[in-house]
């Protein structure tokens, strides 16, 4: 089985096939900005609520966190523009979903922190060390 | 090839990683939706945010192991953007209920 197009670069395929995947990618790049956005927003809430009820919830963390998987969408966004690309593929894959996963888990560390928070589960007040 | 599907992986692991950190939002957002008295309902929208994810993942994980399933490379590629569209649709309705959930409370907890 030639699995050439399996690096699915989107010369020599047919035209229907070249739309579905061409749909499917832009597709998953909006998704991953709008998740992006919806953990930024989340960062800035935690500000709000840091600077209204003076605990620290480390909002910095989770607004920094989610940009692996801004990157990725920019990644993926790139090489479908300049390539022709649909996937991400040999080392700019491991790069892209890499930086995606990375980014996931620190998200995950950041947002259970922050409900640590305000489940009262953690003491440490704003400016003072506990 | 071995090597396109190993990254494949870790993006269906960072996937995973996004539908527990979805779930978390929403516990959250519960519990801030309380406190600044507005419905608390809304943070269902994130547990469907959730939901959605959970199929595309679904979707992502089927298109991984089909690839030795076809013969024909075309057929394959047709078959894989068939459920890649699936997966896609998916993940934008997940940010799409994420993206209107926190800007929501963003917009009640700045006035």
């Amino acid at each position: 089985m030639n699995l050439l197009p399996l690096v699915l670069i989107s010369g020599g395929l047919p035209q229907d096939v070249q739309q579905l995947w061409t749909m499917k990618t832009w597709g998953i790049v909006v998704a991953a900005i709008l998740l992006w956005l919806s953990f930024l927003l989340l960062g800035l809430s935690a500000r709000n609520y840091e600077k209204v009820l003076r605990k620290a919830t480390e909002w910095q963390f989770l607004v920094i966190a989610p940009s692996g998987i801004l990157l990725y969408a920019i990644i993926q966004a790139g090489l479908l523009v300049l390539q022709g690309k649909y996937r991400l593929v040999g080392g700019i894959g491991y790069i892209g979903y890499g930086l995606f996963l990375i980014s996931s888990i620190i998200t995950l560390i950041g947002i259970f922190r922050f409900y640590r928070v305000i489940s009262g589960r953690r003491k440490k007040r704003f400016g003072r060390k506990q | 090839m071995v090597k396109t599907i190993i990254a494949e992986w870790l993006f269906v692991i960072g996937q995973v990683g996004l539908i527990i950190v979805l779930i978390i939002f929403g516990l959250i957002l519960r519990k801030l939706l309380r406190l600044i008295r507005k419905p608390p309902l809304f943070w269902i929208l994130l547990v469907l945010s959730s939901l959605f994810m959970l199929v595309a993942v679904v979707f992502h994980f089927l298109s991984i192991t089909e690839v030795g399933s076809v013969e024909d490379p075309v057929d394959l590629m047709r078959s894989l953007g068939a459920s890649g569209i699936i997966e896609a649709i998916m993940l934008l309705a997940s940010g799409l209920f994420a993206v209107i959930a926190s800007g929501m409370y963003f917009r009640w907890s700045h006035r």
